[in-house]
């Protein structure tokens, strides 16, 4: 008889404690029946709203900012030229949330990354600025969060590594009751373009090859990568 | 403006008055029926009936496809492929699953399976109450576990290989159906191989902080193999099954 393989948690637990302490939380600030959108380059009209948060460089397309997110290690901005950043970061006068406070920006502050995890007994991975902004949204408790313009292009080169992260956010908002909502053709939430969203009842005879040209690239990457460790831990010690 | 604003208060407060209904109608009727305090096994591969035992509650295990080879003591099986892709691809397998004398959910009831039953498709667009967004038949699994209230979902050995053609790019939608379960508050566990709730093998569980040498690289292989997939030719044939069921709810 085969053996039971040893069972985690990957992505924590819910207690009932953490959830009507988050609830309470939500209501007695107001943050419950509060908007947040979420914008990052991309332009377009923003719907009406309480906040609007943005990544990076979002404040050159989007005005009148609430929050800024840059969660790439400070020293990129540098090392790619973009020091003047900094400088137009700072005279927006909003907080920016980063790794760590950054001495040329005075509102900047440190990202809370444990935030989830005590708030709502979260353990989930984080791939690119606006997973962290949407985990700063669903631990603020906002009623609903509108991601706007994002994971709109499937041909874009960090649509398919950050697809399963914002996936799997949203649904947790959505679970959470918090009301998502996204643009018209973000894919959010939404299955690969050669993918049906109804497995087995639409029938897709070619949709096999796509998955087969997807599953070699990543048996590349895989053989490929080397030193499985071949990252670098940064100054502040994780 | 002012319609615009009253239209947009509205339509969150009729959102927010269908979920809490919905939610709290669950989430009596699981706690009725005691699925609450009860655990589903969602497996494929073998080694699951062994939590029958090690996890000292009422467990249930649901297998799909072939899940039945590894498990004889399955309780339920779902197969979502049509029924003349089973007989065209695997001509034994319905008899298999008739010797069995367990509930097969499919796509509808077929007379080749006498025991298959319909999956409740218009049920799950109730509750979770997501939008449609299934791309394997371990999505509908975690869903309907969800629709019936378990307290605790068991993953078993699903997306445990990176390598895998079958479940590399699905993924996104798995970790959906995880997430979703995880917000409403059902204790959701995997096996310790499974990459469900993980990043992918290459990536950093934290974008920013761990700095990747070669992430450049994994993200571009992967937009052109994107690329490439984007290229081939799809087209849908969509089932009456899903729109039938559709418009009886909407």
């Amino acid at each position: 008889m085969a053996s039971a393989a040893p069972l985690t948690e990957p992505l924590g637990r819910l207690t009932a404690v953490k959830w009507l302490i988050w609830s309470a939380r939500r209501l007695l600030t107001g943050n419950r029946f509060r908007t947040v959108v979420l914008v990052g380059r991309l332009g377009g009209d923003l719907p009406e709203t309480d906040e609007t948060w943005g990544c990076n460089f979002a404040y050159r397309t989007h005005k009148g900012l609430d929050r800024l997110y840059a969660m790439d290690p400070p020293e990129d901005f540098h090392k790619a030229g973009e020091s003047w950043w900094f400088a137009e970061a700072d005279t927006l006068g909003i907080p920016v949330v980063m790794q760590y406070p950054v001495g040329g920006i005075r509102q900047s502050c440190g990202f809370d990354r444990d935030g989830l995890r005590k708030t709502l007994g979260l353990n989930v991975h984080h791939q690119g600025s606006v997973a962290y902004m949407l985990a700063d949204a669903i631990r603020e408790g906002f009623g609903t969060i509108v991601l706007h313009r994002m994971l709109e292009r499937g041909l874009s080169e960090e649509y398919y590594e950050q697809k399963d992260c914002l996936d799997m956010l949203a649904a947790l908002a959505a679970g959470l009751g918090i009301r998502v909502l996204t643009t018209g053709n973000s894919l959010i939430a939404r299955p690969h373009p050669w993918q049906s969203e109804h497995y087995g009842y639409e029938t897709h005879p070619r949709s096999a090859q796509a998955t087969r040209m997807i599953t070699e690239t990543v048996r590349d990457i895989v053989t490929d990568r080397g030193d499985p460790g071949a990252g670098r831990l940064p100054q502040d010690g994780l | 403006m002012t319609i615009q604003r009253a239209r947009a208060i509205w339509s969150g407060l009729r959102f927010f008055l269908i979920k809490t209904w919905r939610r709290w109608r669950w989430s009596v009727l699981r706690t009725c029926n005691g699925r609450r305090f009860q655990t589903v096994v969602l497996a494929c591969g073998s080694g699951d009936r062994s939590y029958r035992n090690d996890l000292g509650r009422r467990v249930t295990v649901w297998g799909c496809n072939f899940a039945y080879r590894n498990s004889p003591q399955m309780d339920r099986i779902y197969a979502m492929d049509h029924i003349a892709e089973w007989l065209e691809r695997s001509p034994g397998w319905t008899d298999n699953v008739n010797d069995l004398g367990i509930p097969v959910v499919m796509q509808k009831h077929f007379s080749e399976v006498p025991k298959s039953t319909p999956l409740n498709l218009a049920g799950l667009r109730r509750f979770p109450g997501t939008r449609d967004y299934y791309i394997n038949t371990i999505c509908y699994m975690i869903a309907d576990a969800i629709r019936e209230g378990f307290g605790t979902i068991v993953i078993h050995r699903i997306l445990a290989r990176v390598g895998s053609i079958e479940y590399m790019e699905q993924k996104a939608c798995l970790d959906f159906w995880a997430g979703v379960a995880h917000g409403l508050g059902i204790e959701l566990l995997t096996s310790e191989d499974s990459l469900i709730g993980h990043p992918y093998p290459w990536q950093s569980n934290l974008y920013g902080y761990v700095i990747q040498d070669n992430w450049p690289i994994s993200a571009q292989l992967l937009s052109h193999g994107v690329i490439d997939a984007c290229r081939v030719p799809v087209k849908f044939h969509i089932a009456d099954e899903v729109y039938g069921q559709r418009s009886a709810t909407d």
